[in-house]
Parts: C-alpha cells; sequence; structure tokens
C-alpha cells in the first residue's frame, strides 16, 4: 500500500482532531501564512501549507513575472548544495555595503529572516519577512530596516538554481539576519 | 469522549505496521500518551515537515500534552525553514517538560541556526548545572557541548571563559577517556581562538594537535599559515597555505554542513587571498 494515500489510520485521526480542542499553541501558528490570515485567528492545523514553510504567490506583493518552474517540487536549501552556502562571504559582503545605518534605531533588536524562492532559472520571488525580537516574540522593525533588507535581498542577483544529478530544481532559501540597536552584527543560516 | 476507547482501538489496531519504533510506547501508563507514543512512531512515514507528519505530531500533543517528544520533534521543520517564532514556541514547551533532555538542544540550535550566543549559553549554563557538568554531546554528535559553550564565549570576547569551557571539552576529555574521545575539530577550534589573542605558540601546538586527530581539513593548515606568517617563518607560512589549497581542492576536507555555516571554515579565496600576499 502506497504510505502516503489516506488510509483508515488517517481517517481516525480526523474524527480524533475534531473530538480533542486544539492546542493553544496553534493559534500562534501564524508566521508563513498568508498576512491577515493567522493574527488572532486557531488554525486548524489542516489548513498548514503541504510543507512546513511553504509559500504561495500573493497578487498584493508579489511580482507577477516571476514563476515557480514546478510548485510541486520546490526543494528545501539544505536538500542539495546551496548557491547561499558556497557564496557567503560575497553575500553578506553585498548587505553590509548596502545597508545603511541610522543613529535612531537605539530599540531595533532582534532577528529580520527573509524567506524566498530561487527558481530553477535562478531568478529570486515570493518574499516573506519573519521580524522577531531578541527574545524570540512577534516584533516589527522600523520600515527603515526591514524594507531596506528585503529590497536589497529582491536585488541580489546570481543566484544559480539547486541543482542533483545534473537536474535544476526550484528552491527555498533564507537569509537571517541578526540586529542589535539597528546595525547587523550576524548572519545566518 | 465516550467515543474514545473506539478512537483508541481502531489507532491500536492501524498504527503498528507503520510504527518506524522511535520510542516503546508499553512504557507509557496512561492510555492516550500509548496512543499518542504511535501517533509520533507513525509519524515517521511521512517526510519531516509535510502535513501529514505534523497532522500526526500535533495530534500527538493533543492526545499527551505532557509528550515532550512530540513537541520537540513538530518544532524541528520550523527551525530548518527559519520560522524560528514557531520553532521556539513548539521547542519552549519541549524544554519545560523535560528541560534535562532539550535544554541542549535548545542551546545548540541557538548557537548553530542563530548565532544567539547569549541565549545559547544561558540554556546551556542551565544544562550543565543540572547534569553535574558533563552536559554530554550537542544534537548532531559533532561537539561536546562544552565546545559550543566555548564557542559562544569566544564570540562574546570572553576569552578566559572560552579557555576554560574548551579545556573542559578538550583536556578533561582527553584524561579521562584518551585522544579518540576529542571531537574532530576540537583542536582547530582552540587554536584559532589562541590565534586570536596572538598566542601564536600555543596555537601551534593545537594545530598539531588537530593533525594528530585528523589531518586532512584545509582549516588546519590554513590557520597554520596564518601563525606561521604571525610569527614571521614566512616559507612555513607559504607551504601551509599550498597545502591548504591543496586539500581544499583536491584530495582533502573543509569544513561544511547543510545546514549552517561552521566557524572557523574557511573559503578557497580566503586560502588565494593569502597565498597572493
Amino acid at each position: 500500500m502506497d504510505p502516503y494515500l489516506p488510509g483508515p489510520t488517517v481517517l481516525v485521526l480526523l474524527i480524533a482532531l475534531l473530538l480533542i480542542p486544539p492546542h493553544p499553541v496553534r493559534a500562534q501558528q501564524s508566521s508563513l501564512v498568508p498576512k491577515g490570515q493567522a493574527e488572532g485567528r486557531i488554525l486548524p492545523i489542516d489548513s498548514i501549507p503541504d510543507e512546513v514553510g511553504d509559500l504561495s504567490f500573493d497578487p498584493s506583493r508579489d511580482d507577477p513575472a516571476f514563476s515557480v518552474c514546478n510548485i510541486h517540487q520546490v526543494l528545501q536549501y539544505y536538500n542539495t548544495r546551496s548557491y547561499y552556502n558556497d557564496h557567503k562571504k560575497e553575500i553578506l559582503a553585498y548587505f553590509l555595503n548596502g545597508f545603511k545605518e541610522g543613529s535612531d534605531r537605539k530599540d531595533q533588536d532582534g532577528y529580520l529572516t527573509i524567506r524566498f524562492i530561487i527558481n530553477c532559472k535562478g531568478e529570486t520571488g515570493w518574499f516573506r519577512v519573519l521580524e522577531l525580537d531578541s527574545s524570540y516574540h512577534a516584533f516589527h522593525f522600523l520600515e527603515k530596516i526591514s524594507g531596506q533588507l528585503l529590497e536589497l535581498t529582491k536585488q541580489l542577483k546570481g543566484w544559480e538554481p539547486a541543482a542533483y544529478k545534473d537536474k535544476v530544481y526550484d528552491s527555498y532559501q533564507y537569509i537571517t539576519f541578526r540586529i542589535r540597536n539597528g546595525k547587523i552584527i550576524r548572519f545566518s543560516p | 469522549m465516550r467515543l474514545f476507547p473506539f478512537i483508541l482501538s481502531f489507532f491500536l489496531s492501524g498504527i503498528g505496521l507503520e510504527s518506524a519504533g522511535q520510542s516503546n510506547c508499553s512504557l507509557f501508563k496512561d492510555p492516550r500518551c500509548a496512543l499518542a507514543c504511535r501517533l509520533y512512531n507513525a509519524s515517521d512515514s511521512f517526510g519531516q515537515g509535510t502535513r501529514k507528519c505534523q497532522q500526526y505530531l500535533d495530534s500527538a500533543i493533543r492526545l499527551c500534552p505532557e509528550y515532550a517528544e512530540a513537541w520537540h520533534e513538530i518544532s524541528v521543520p520550523y527551525l530548518k525553514r527559519g520560522d524560528f517564532l514557531n520553532w521556539r514556541r513548539y521547542m519552549d514547551k519541549a524544554v519545560e517538560l523535560k528541560p534535562w533532555l532539550y535544554l541542549g538542544n535548545r542551546g545548540w540550535c541557538r548557537y548553530k541556526f542563530l548565532k544567539d550566543y547569549e541565549g545559547a549559553l544561558s540554556d546551556l549554563k542551565r544544562l550543565d548545572t543540572l547534569l553535574q557538568f558533563e552536559p554530554g554531546p550537542s544534537g548532531d554528535g559533532s561537539y561536546d557541548l562544552h565546545i559550543v559553550m566555548a564557542l559562544c564565549e569566544r564570540e562574546l570576547g570572553h576569552y578566559p571563559e572560552a579557555f576554560a569551557y574548551f579545556s573542559k571539552g578538550i583536556d578533561s576529555v582527553y584524561d579521562k577517556k584518551g585522544m579518540e574521545w576529542i571531537g574532530n575539530y576540537d583542536y582547530l577550534h582552540r587554536a584559532v581562538t589562541r590565534i586570536r589573542i596572538k598566542d601564536f605558540t600555543r596555537a601551534l601546538s593545537d594545530l598539531d594537535k588537530q593533525i594528530v586527530k585528523f589531518g586532512r581539513y584545509a582549516e588546519t593548515f590554513y590557520y597554520r599559515g596564518i601563525a606561521f606568517r604571525a610569527t614571521g617563518m614566512e616559507e612555513a607560512a607559504k607551504a601551509s597555505f599550498e597545502k591548504a589549497r591543496l586539500l581544499f581542492t583536491k584530495d582533502g576536507y573543509h569544513f561544511t554542513d547543510p545546514y549552517c555555516e561552521m566557524a572557523d571554515a574557511i573559503y578557497l579565496a580566503d586560502i588565494e587571498k593569502e597565498l597572493a600576499r
């Protein structure tokens, strides 16, 4: 039997899901779902994407010219050797050179992550920003910080698609900026 | 909840063959938790982070909210995919339930994925005390957690503290168990720390030990070149950088990790730059 087909176990699981009250943590599970869908609302676990972290086209903020080659097979950056891992030094230099710090940002502390897709042609799109304070609580950086980092990420060219056995794939990538007093002090992954 | 015994029996009859058997579910006295354990095991039938896998784990948590392993497991794909808000929401619950089991993992992840050196140290110091100063290995088995603590202290500029943890993670381990128990990267990390404070003699001594431990990392010869050059041994430095390039490009290794850049990892451009001097 194909283990990915729903069997009786899954059907009973779904019955159980209806009987058991949702756990509070799911009410806060919001970061990668479209804006407005999650905030302050309980998300049924079935409403999460096919895979944790999956992105989808949002006409209100995504460039319609960008397309994913195969939405059903978008790799994670760690599934193959990634362009980011091999070129991190240049990428970080690009951000450090391009990012303009301000003197009015003393309270700007935390983690700003930009997640996006590199398609099979090496183009990038569907950028999403996730923001946390230094205690890992939801936070909003000043637009002059988050907007600037988002624009720099969008403008960064030269990406190469994920490749495996001479075939290219779409893939997810993220960059996390550790910000203290409005300055970038570290990068990951 | 009168349907519960029916659901329980249905689950028990259906999941057994699918279970990967990671946990011994017979250890659970509470039938809801035993069922949660079987769901946890069955979640392994699906790819990590897939909706079905997360559904099984979510159900396990709801059946048995004190099941720390399920809280941890459901958190992992969020961590790997950069959603640290949701990672912490699940992971913190695992830590709350079983700090002795998950504090080390959370601390290591904060070090590795977020370079949150202060936060990692906070978790690892708490664990160190909890486990009577034997915190054990990192989540991927690459490091004794004392070495991770040393690296955190180093990155925060606290060198005496860093060396104290290096001593616990290297010298104490060597004295008690021998060279084979020293981590593959440990001597190199301590050597780089010594280079940072310009203690080149001891750095070279640690790099010699690194070569004995494992001599085919390009990093070892790159940093050896740095230490030789800093002490005026230019010919030895050049030979060392050449060896680093050979190991990097042809018949050796360099520090790589599929998820994150490793501490003290170098790039080919670093070696070329030194050779061009």
